[in-house]
């Protein structure tokens, strides 16, 4: 349900669903310049010469991001790859995406997060050990870029992030992968790493994305959460891949 | 004007002309205004309903008239012998010579009770205004706004339209830029006082701004045309060379394409245009690279616009000054216009208008009004601004009549609501009597005396020069036997204060933040301390040679703090140390987490086939699943099913039941109240709750909402700001709860123990502000971006130090018994949070500038010698975390009790005639009666083919109340006011249609043949519309009522029923004409498309249908009894005049009587329905 009335600025999450259109247009070579009538049309983009101006400024700042692609150097796109490996005890089945000539290319026109460099190990993990070879994975962010490739090493191993993965399944996870990525930043000074996990935990759970995870820990003192659990989890998992990014 | 006298509410003469009380706080404010209203009663004899009394709230209005009347009552008993325990009233008798006259004077003034004029500043606005509407030259009937928000925001929204849509890219760039939506472009300019306030610059014309602007930019872009190839590449080499930083080396390529885009004619303002000066090309010069060879060297050879790109940026920055003070004026112009035009008002309106009215009537209407009261008391005068002091200035205070004006400047703290203490002072100035109140009744003599000590410390304590805002000390009126607090035998101090001691980091300085926390972890341990169970604080008290000790309680303390987040954040702190509180704030209940849940279960419930949307919702507290049990939902079909169901037959119940009754249902059914009584906040959590639940239903109600306008609603009401104070957060609980109130709401309140933990805290955003409002030359300056920008900054950041100060004096005067101050050495970052040091606690308490800790700590150490005074260090780590210590709750034993022989049934009730008339036959608006099936022929009405149905009923009675017969008759246009009624009813028809029938209704004689009189003919003084009243059965028999209205043709037997108690209801109309009194009842019952449908026949055949005869008999019951009571000489047959019912149907002017059943009730019959009824006198 929306007000009758004319939009004069977007939310969050309407902002970035229309900056990945624009994008999708944008690498596809289209024009996005049709888009901007039709989200008017819609009610979806702000009406007369602010709206024209800021759907032109919206494309110019999308359009630099764009043109960071193809200096990569990771060519045009190819198929996907079908995925089947025995990975331990476990059969890991499915389909890796986004693959380009020369690597894999990860982007999202936002902040690069710890998620990103989650998933960017994930894709280099499974593919080398589907294919062989090792691969150039890039995470393409809103203000910057970060790579796994050739060097970076297997550990943590594949085996170890489905382990990670199925005793999440089981019981909740004390993997909460910012509030590891603060921790590890401070961790030469125990107290401070604390503070700035239970920080990053607390701002995490206010910001509102992470409904699930706000629910699961709703009412619970989120100092008790930045545990020997945790610190082992930041340590096997989030500690190598922080040292191998490039 | 005399100089500041003690007031004594007893004896001091009361004076005509202005009379200025200052009342500290404590002193017996309310008392002494109770104390003039009995004066200005028995020695001045003027009646209690020519006493004007104006206060600040709703809820103080109510209080003072409780108060007043109390006193007034007392004081009549008095009168009659014997003494009081209070020694004014004591005082007082003794002054009464003639205490016959007193007493008679204050029986009548009791009696008149409820004619007191007891407003609030709006309420007195909105009566004179709506009695006086001619005189004011104001609508008859207006809607009051408490929040214009929404208005204001379409202005805006319609400003931003037609300014913005039609501009050129360039320009409208420039403002977009800055202020990317309508809200963005509003808050550089929405700031109270607006309405009246001197906006500066005077003047400054858009399209002027705008040529400039061309101008410049032509000048520039000719520059760029012939030069801008030799820079490029003076900066192209600079870059090769590495003499650029490595920011703007990476960024040069973007930025030059920006400046060749906009010289190509892209919109906005591209950043960084000083990089085209000199001086700003110096700034992104590689630092290390210029140590021999001077930057200013290496740059001489440049070619660079200068002077014409700082030209294009000052240009651009005048576009959007032009355009802030464009939409100002347009807000100040345009607001009251739309809000009349649309009939609404604000509540400022309510003000403003009454003060242009009383400047722009001439003395006529300040006759009329002076006319009306002969004494007027303003309660809270400080909270006064110019025009209120206008208005009462202007009325009253000519020197006819007595004025007094109540308040104390030291408690002025309502600046960010337009309260403007400068108007206090000018009325200061035209004061011809100054008094004050000396004693306060408040505090512990020590606390009294320590409060004396703070604001004596230095010279002008409040931040203006002493004989401006001088700080009188008082003494106090209670002894130390009246109460103190011990703990383990050992007195407790009636003032604490808590210094925090040295921060580990930062040099001993603490941040605000970090200052906060641990203050407040202090507090949390502190409160623990005072109630644990096993050894609470006691309250000792001494009277008569008696000694008493009550143990403290939760509810016995106060926590003051600055904002909503503040008292949030205590709120936790107390919830997880297990001790109640609750907050008393002026939060909207829409910014609540609950608000949130509801629009997410709402969202849900008007979209019932969105599976999304029903999982959405599934999440929120009030269904209190864990994530483990969500999902095993999810993923169990039936389950899901089962609940995706439950949601499908809330939103049909929604749809045909309401609002209200669906949510009753889904509560109970889904166990909320059970699920949110787990969570940590419940009673907070469910206050809530049921607040939004009582508002949402309001407003489906009133504005007739379906789901989705609802949820529309909801989703505005959460977005926007609300000033509503309806909407403010409730007290979830009067039960045992530690008081967590911000420091302006509680102005009026006290407390035995208070805790000031904000007073350290300033904050420095003003000096961030594109928007500055302060005092020049005695007015109010609205400062956008003149040439004086940076004075009137410095003089706002003064005014607002000035209202802090009066604001730590209200948080310090709020004990009874005990005063925590606490103090931080904070340290200032700027545009954020000042230093401690220029706080108001560090203005009063280190007058000579705050040192070091330990000069701190020296100073604070010092106050310990004072009496009752105590200094604390408070560790900067908590050692641990407290918990409270509950009292031992005692299991209750249910037992059951042994049924009495009392009757559960009674007949005992208020009944209504409807109830009355639902014995017999239910009342239906526009139903035929039956039998009536044969079409009659005959001309046609005069007014066919308008609705059935109770709408249009309500909707005609509604008229004919509101609009006076005279104009109705004579044709004068009410379509606006017609079409809103027919909104609110939920009719759509021509508002001609109903315009005719009125007039139809109003010329029509209401008797048939000459020496009828019509409605249009009464007299407007003689009327009286839906008169109520109540009377009292005192056993009522149906049956008897049956055997008294036998053989009455319009009258149906009522059911045998015995009723009791009190019988109510409304006559459409009663009037006098000709020396005689009528019932009038106005129907819209349809009998027919033809006016032989009305003929007098068939009208007593609906008389009868809808026993509209046993209401008339009973009306006139009603009217014969009372005006028996009122009416010196009454006799029936001589006043009572007859009955009317009005079938507005099937009314013709043509032909007098059409229309109307008209019955002059036989005096035997009336004399045995008032014997049958009974209760009579």
């Amino acid at each position: 349900v929306v007000a009758d009335s004319e939009p004069f600025g977007l939310n969050g999450l309407e902002a970035y669903l229309i900056n990945q259109e624009i994008i999708a247009r944008l690498l596809l070579g289209d024009e996005p310049w049709v888009m901007c009538r039709k989200l008017q049309v819609e009610a979806r983009w702000p009406l007369g010469e602010p709206g024209k101006l800021s759907f032109a400024a919206r494309v110019a700042e999308l359009q630099r991001f764009v043109s960071k692609i193809a200096p990569l150097g990771l060519g045009g796109r190819v198929d996907d790859l079908e995925v089947d490996l025995e990975v331990g005890e476990y059969r890991l089945t499915g389909r890796l995406t986004n693959l380009h000539e020369h690597g894999i290319l990860l982007c999202r026109y936002g902040k690069r997060g710890g998620r990103d460099l989650l998933a960017g190990w994930l894709h280099y993990l499974i593919h080398g050990r589907q294919t062989g070879t090792p691969v150039e994975v890039v995470m393409l962010g809103k203000d910057d870029e970060a790579r796994f490739g050739a060097g970076c090493g297997t550990a943590p191993e594949l085996e170890t992030m489905v382990e990670v993965f199925v005793d999440g399944c089981r019981e909740p996870s004390s993997l909460y992968i910012e509030p590891g990525l603060a921790w590890l930043k401070k961790q030469a000074a125990p107290e401070a790493a604390h503070a700035a996990a239970v920080a990053a935990l607390d701002r995490h759970l206010e910001d509102g994305y992470d409904r699930e995870t706000a629910l699961l820990l709703r009412g619970s003192n989120t100092a008790t959460r930045v545990n020997d659990s945790f610190v082992a989890l930041a340590q096997t998992v989030l500690a190598p891949l922080v040292g191998r990014v490039k | 004007m005399s100089g500041g006298t003690i007031l004594d509410c007893a004896r001091t003469p009361l004076t005509r002309g202005i009379n200025l009380v200052e009342a500290s706080a404590g002193t017996g404010k309310t008392y002494a205004i109770g104390m003039l209203v009995l004066r200005a009663v028995t020695e001045l004899g003027i009646p209690i309903d020519q006493i004007l009394v104006v206060t600040f709230t709703k809820a103080a209005t109510e209080e003072l008239r409780d108060r007043i009347r109390r006193r007034l009552a007392e004081a009549r008993d008095l009168l009659s012998g014997g003494t009081s325990g209070d020694a004014t009233i004591n005082d007082w008798l003794a002054t009464v010579t003639d205490r016959g006259a007193a007493q008679e004077r204050l029986r009548q003034a009791l009696g008149l009770i409820d004619r007191a004029g007891i407003f609030t500043i709006h309420s007195f606005c909105l009566q004179m205004l709506t009695e006086q509407a001619l005189e004011s030259g104001q609508l008859f009937d207006v809607e009051l706004l408490a929040d214009v928000g929404q208005v204001r925001t379409r202005l805006v929204e319609d400003f931003w339209r037609s300014r913005l849509y039609g501009l050129g890219a360039r320009i409208c760039g420039i403002v977009t830029a800055t202020y990317p939506t309508p809200a963005d472009l509003a808050a550089s300019v929405v700031t109270p006082g607006l309405a009246h306030g001197r906006i500066r610059p005077d003047r400054l014309s858009f399209g002027e701004a705008a040529a400039r602007f061309e101008r410049c930019f032509a000048h520039l872009a000719d520059w760029w045309q012939q030069s801008s190839a030799i820079l490029g590449d003076h900066l192209q080499r600079a870059r090769e060379a590495g003499l650029l930083k490595k920011a703007f080396s990476e960024e040069l390529g973007h930025w030059w394409n920006s400046l060749d885009a906009w010289f190509a004619g892209e919109g906005g303002l591209p950043e960084h245009l000083d990089y085209l000066t000199r001086e700003g090309l110096k700034e992104v010069l590689n630092g290390t690279r210029f140590r021999k060879r001077t930057k200013d060297d290496f740059l001489a050879d440049f070619p660079l616009p200068e002077q014409l790109a700082l030209e294009v940026r000052e240009a651009a920055a005048d576009i959007l000054l032009a355009v802030r003070l464009e939409l100002a004026k347009t807000l100040r112009s345009e607001l009251q216009h739309r809000l009349q035009e649309q009939g609404h008002m604000s509540f400022d309106d309510l003000v403003v208008r009454l003060d242009s009215a009383l400047t722009n009537e001439g003395e006529g209407l300040k006759q009329i009004l002076g006319e009306r009261f002969a004494a007027a008391l303003i309660d809270e005068f400080q909270d006064t601004d110019s025009a209120q002091w206008r208005i009462f200035s202007t009325i009253f205070g000519g020197g006819n009549h007595y004025l007094y004006l109540i308040g104390d400047p030291k408690q002025a703290i309502y600046r960010f609501r337009g309260a403007d203490i400068y108007s206090y002072f000018a009325a200061r100035q035209a004061a011809d009597q100054q008094t004050t109140l000396a004693y306060n009744y408040r505090s512990h003599p020590y606390l009294v005396a320590e409060v004396n000590s703070i604001f004596s410390g230095r010279v002008a304590p409040f931040h203006f020069p002493d004989e401006q805002l001088p700080f009188q000390p008082v003494s106090p009126a209670k002894t130390i036997g009246d109460g103190e607090l011990y703990q383990n035998g050992r007195q407790l101090p009636v003032m604490v204060y808590c210094q925090l001691d040295q921060s580990p980091k930062d040099s001993g300085l603490w941040s605000s933040g970090r200052a906060a926390e641990r203050i407040r972890e202090y507090v949390v341990g502190e409160v623990c301390s005072l109630l644990d169970h096993g050894n609470p604080a006691v309250c000792r008290k001494e009277q008569d040679g008696h000694h008493s000790s009550v143990p403290l309680t939760a509810r016995d303390i106060a926590v003051l703090v600055r904002s909503n987040r503040h008292a949030d954040e205590y709120l936790h702190a107390f919830a997880r140390a297990g001790i109640p509180a609750v907050v008393g704030s002026k939060k909207s209940v829409f910014e609540t987490e609950e608000a949130q849940e509801l629009l997410t279960l709402l969202s849900a419930l008007a979209a019932p086939g969105d599976m999304f949307a029903v999982k959405r919702a599934m999440t929120i507290s009030w269904f209190g699943l864990s994530g483990n049990e969500l999902l095993a939902i999810w993923q169990d079909e039936s389950a899901f099913d089962d609940r995706f169901n439950r949601f499908l037959s809330y939103c049909q119940s929604w749809q045909e039941k309401g609002f209200l009754a669906m949510m009753n249902r889904l509560l109970a059914d889904e166990d909320v109240y059970l699920n949110l009584a787990r969570t940590e906040l419940a009673e907070r959590c469910i206050a809530n709750v049921h607040h939004l639940l009582e508002l949402v239903q309001e407003t489906e109600t009133t504005e007739k909402f379906g789901p989705e306008q609802t949820l529309v609603w909801l989703r505005a009401m959460i977005a926007g700001k609300s000033g509503d104070e309806d909407r403010e957060l409730r007290l979830e609980s009067d039960e045992q709860a530690v008081r967590i109130v911000t420091m302006h709401s509680a102005k009026g309140l006290q407390y035995p123990i208070v805790f000031c933990p904000f007073l350290w805290y300033r904050s420095d955003r003003d000096q961030r502000a594109e928007l500055v409002s302060c005092h020049e030359d005695g007015g109010l300056v609205i400062d956008l971006g003149s040439a004086d920008m940076e004075r009137h900054r410095q003089q706002a950041a003064l005014e607002t130090l000035a209202e802090d100060l009066r604001l730590a004096y209200v948080a310090l005067t709020r004990a009874e018994l005990c005063c925590y101050t606490m103090w931080a050495d904070v340290k200032a970052v700027k545009g954020m949070v000042a230093s401690s040091h220029d706080s108001a606690l560090g203005y009063l308490i280190f007058p000579d500038g705050a040192g070091g800790f330990a000069d701190q700590e020296q100073k604070l150490q010092g106050f310990s010698a004072h009496p009752g005074v105590e200094h604390r260090l408070v560790a900067p780590v908590a050692h641990a975390s407290v918990k409270y210590r509950k009292p031992q709750e005692h299991e209750i034993t249910l037992t059951s009790l042994v049924a009495g022989e009392r009757m559960l049934v009674t007949n005992y009730q208020m009944s209504s005639y409807s109830a009355m008339a639902s014995l017999s036959e239910q009342e239906d608006h526009g139903a035929e009666p039956p039998g009536d099936t044969v079409i009659e022929p005959g001309p046609e009405i005069l007014h066919p083919g308008l609705p059935a149905g109770a709408s249009f009923g309500n909707l005609i009675h509604d008229a004919l109340e509101l609009f006076p017969f005279g104009s109705l008759a004579g044709g004068a246009a009410h379509g606006e006011e017609l079409a809103r009624l027919c909104r609110r009813y939920g009719m759509a028809i021509e508002t001609a249609a109903v315009q005719a029938l009125l007039a139809t209704v109003v010329n029509t004689p209401l008797l048939p043949g000459a020496g009828g009189f019509s409605l249009a003919q009464l007299d407007t003084n003689r009327l009286l519309s839906e008169m109520p009243f109540y009377f009292h059965m005192e056993r009522l028999e149906t049956r008897k009522i049956n055997d008294a209205l036998a053989g009455e043709a319009t009258v149906t037997p009522l059911s045998p029923k015995v009723m009791q108690g009190y019988l109510t209801g409304f006559v459409d109309l009663v009037c006098e004409h000709g020396g005689k009194f009528y019932i009038l009842d106005y129907k819209t019952n349809f009998l027919g498309g033809s006016l032989h449908d009305y003929r007098p026949d068939r009208l007593v055949a609906a008389m009868a249908s809808h026993n509209y005869g046993l209401q008339y008999w009973i009306y006139t019951l009603v009217l014969h009894r009372y005006l028996a009571n009122v009416l010196p000489g009454y006799r029936y047959e001589t006043h009572f005049g007859g009955v009317f019912y009005l079938f507005v149907r099937g009314m013709s002017p043509a032909v007098p009587g059409s229309g109307v059943y008209a019955a002059q009730p036989a005096q035997e019959t009336l004399a045995r329905l008032d014997a049958a009824v009974g209760g009579g006198a």
